[in-house]
């Protein structure tokens, strides 16, 4: 079975059919959005004091430790109102180059994050109060932002590549 | 706001006094233009709304920070009145750009909004929010600890709990209309 036949098998049943016409949908729309505000507005406060433009005054610890448990609520939130948005349509969306590209996005966002806690984030005690932080620290800011800015748009763009 | 009549078929109340506004933005040469313009690029229509989500994150994000903090939920550890500071430019920044980005939007097609319960409804509660926030920062640039004062708790907290339904409100009421 390819991607796409199971996409489609997922698409053809009930319950995933009843999201896709009913009020479900918008309501997993709003969701969605609440969603992404909280993981994009945790995620870009972390990312602007890691550049060091703002809250250069706070430790980066702390604010990251504050920031930490509405980055991953948004994020639950969002894949779990994604994923219901999918199954209506999954057979559009995993042939729909946005929605691959946005997915692929957000694999270097984790993969981004994942390279910054595993060898820069060890050496956070000798920078954490610092103003300005270190080049490597400043870059995975600067790439998560950027990360995350493209998964926005490319989400938004799906909605203009359907069937395309 | 104005009477309200019966959609045919539906049970569904519409407000129905700015449907001539709507008629005659329409008629106007900025909404030719955007309608133009947004015809003649198949980029346009997505970047424009891919702004208006960022700058939404951007108004929520920073008025969510500073609401909670007044309510006393996060970020207890650091003082309000710079925090204020910091955050109300960018929420008042982030509005400009959601009016602007939302009037390409609106300017293509102003009798269907103008029409639409749903996008008054949001209106509305973005003009309370926007008031408040005026307020909010008057407080603000008075004194930086004028919400802190004795006797202001509750207009404080009151103001604060207000503020994010009304904007939780609006994104609410964006997202549905173009269900209603």
């Amino acid at each position: 079975m390819t991607l796409v036949e199971m996409a489609s098998a997922i698409s053809q049943t009930s319950w995933a059919q009843d999201i896709a016409g009913s009020w479900l949908f918008p309501l997993l729309e709003t969701v969605h959005v609440f969603a992404l505000v909280a993981v994009l507005g945790a995620i870009a406060v972390v990312d602007w004091r890691l550049i060091g433009f703002s809250s250069r005054d706070v430790s980066v610890v702390r604010l990251s430790r504050q920031a930490l448990p509405w980055t991953w609520a948004g994020f639950v939130l969002a894949v779990v109102s994604g994923a219901l948005m999918f199954v209506g349509q999954a057979e559009e969306y995993v042939t729909n180059p946005a929605f691959q590209l946005k997915l692929l996005l957000m694999a270097l966002a984790g993969l981004n994050m994942a390279a910054f806690h595993v060898f820069t984030w060890k050496s956070v005690p000798a920078w954490d109060t610092r103003s300005a932080p270190p080049m490597a620290a400043r870059a995975a800011g600067a790439l998560s932002l950027a990360f995350w800015i493209g998964v926005v748009a490319a989400g938004r763009w799906i909605a203009f590549t359907h069937g395309a | 706001m104005g009477h309200e009549e019966r959609r045919p078929g539906g049970d569904v109340m519409t407000i129905t006094a700015f449907v001539p506004l709507g008629q005659w933005l329409g008629s106007t040469p900025l909404s030719q233009a955007a309608r133009a313009a947004l015809r003649s690029s198949s980029w346009l229509a997505p970047l424009d709304e891919t702004l208006h989500i960022l700058a939404l994150t951007t108004l929520f994000a920073s008025a969510a920070i500073l609401h909670l903090r007044m309510l006393g939920w996060v970020g207890q550890d650091r003082p309000l009145g710079p925090l204020a500071r910091r955050l109300l430019p960018l929420t008042w920044g982030a509005l400009a750009v959601l009016l602007l980005t939302g009037s390409l939007l609106v300017l293509n097609r102003p009798g269907r909004y103008f029409r639409s319960d749903m996008f008054v409804i949001k209106m509305g509660l973005v003009l309370l929010a926007a008031a408040w926030t005026l307020v909010l920062q008057s407080g603000f640039m008075r004194d930086g600890a004028f919400w802190e004062r004795p006797g202001r708790g509750w207009a404080a907290k009151g103001g604060a709990l207000a503020a994010l339904l009304l904007w939780s409100g609006a994104i609410v009421c964006g997202r549905w209309i173009a269900y209603a």
